[in-house]
């Protein structure tokens, strides 16, 4: 079991990363905080609980997460299990697929991928409804394997990848939206096609 | 290719992006995206946007948010950064 005297060093250091996550699940800076600081409360709290050896990364996140969902769930009182559309796979691929007219040639597929701007990046994982949100977070952003974000998330692994698996395509296609808007990439279903000129 | 095969290739896309499967499993796939170039290209599409995610969602932390924190912990737990 982890020694509370510990904590500081061993702890402490997951704090900007914690942050950066709280930001992503929050979407506000102020409530980021609050989050991080509560998560922090109660991982001292608790770290005589905690494990030695075992993954402290991972463990902080768990604390992370459940601190959001419940003040989340308390200050919203909005449902936290959202269905989503189904979306194709390989949507996005597709989508520059038909700018091109046939396969993805790199120049095109580069184009688009470094037109996005880093707010709408942002924007799209942001709005993602909360149980794909965090599996998308957890593995994208973060890099946690699916049975750390089981853990994380306390559900089955086959839960995780299939959250994952819709929540990366809801995003494809809301990267796809945000694309279409500022014009780097316009849609030729919408009959209008530069690219194609 | 036959569509069975990039059928199979492309429902193991993301577990084989996270590297989540096994090692035989991710050889058939390799396989399968030397012989086959759309899959190929779709695959290394998928890797570059996982990348840009990744890259470009992660946040500046200022040291004041980290500064705050610690003031905070300090105030609840004042023996918290030993003495």
């Amino acid at each position: 079991m982890a020694d509370q005297a510990n904590f500081e060093r061993d702890a402490m250091e997951f704090a900007p990363q914690l942050y950066s996550a709280a930001l992503r699940m929050t979407r506000n800076p102020a409530d980021a905080e609050d989050v991080v600081q509560e998560t922090y409360l109660k991982a001292y709290r608790a770290y005589h609980t905690f494990e030695e050896g075992t993954n402290l990364k991972a463990w902080l996140y768990r604390i992370l997460t459940n601190t959001y969902i419940n003040r989340y769930r308390k200050k919203k009182r909005r449902p936290t299990e959202v269905e989503l559309d189904d979306v194709e796979d390989l949507y996005l691929y597709r989508k520059i697929g038909a700018l091109d007219r046939g396969d993805v040639s790199p120049s095109a597929e580069e184009e688009v991928l470094e037109s996005f701007v880093d707010a709408d990046i942002k924007a799209a994982v942001e709005e993602l409804p909360e149980n794909f949100r965090i599996p998308v977070l957890l593995a994208d952003v973060e890099g946690f394997s699916y049975k750390e974000i089981a853990e994380i998330m306390n559900v089955p692994i086959g839960t995780v990848m299939s959250r994952l698996h819709r929540g990366r395509k809801a995003l494809q296609r809301a990267l796809w939206q945000f694309a279409s808007r500022r014009g780097t990439a316009t849609d030729p279903e919408g009959g209008h096609d530069e690219a194609s000129m | 290719m036959t569509k069975r095969a990039c059928d199979e290739a492309i429902t193991r896309l993301y577990p084989y992006l996270d590297g989540e499967i096994t090692a035989y499993r991710s050889w058939r796939i390799r396989r399968h995206l030397r012989r086959c170039s759309p899959c190929h290209s779709a695959f290394s599409f998928e890797e570059k946007l996982k990348a840009v995610i990744r890259a470009r969602t992660k946040e500046e932390v200022s040291p004041e948010v980290i500064d705050r924190l610690r003031t905070f912990l300090q105030t609840e737990e004042p023996g918290i950064f030993g003495d």
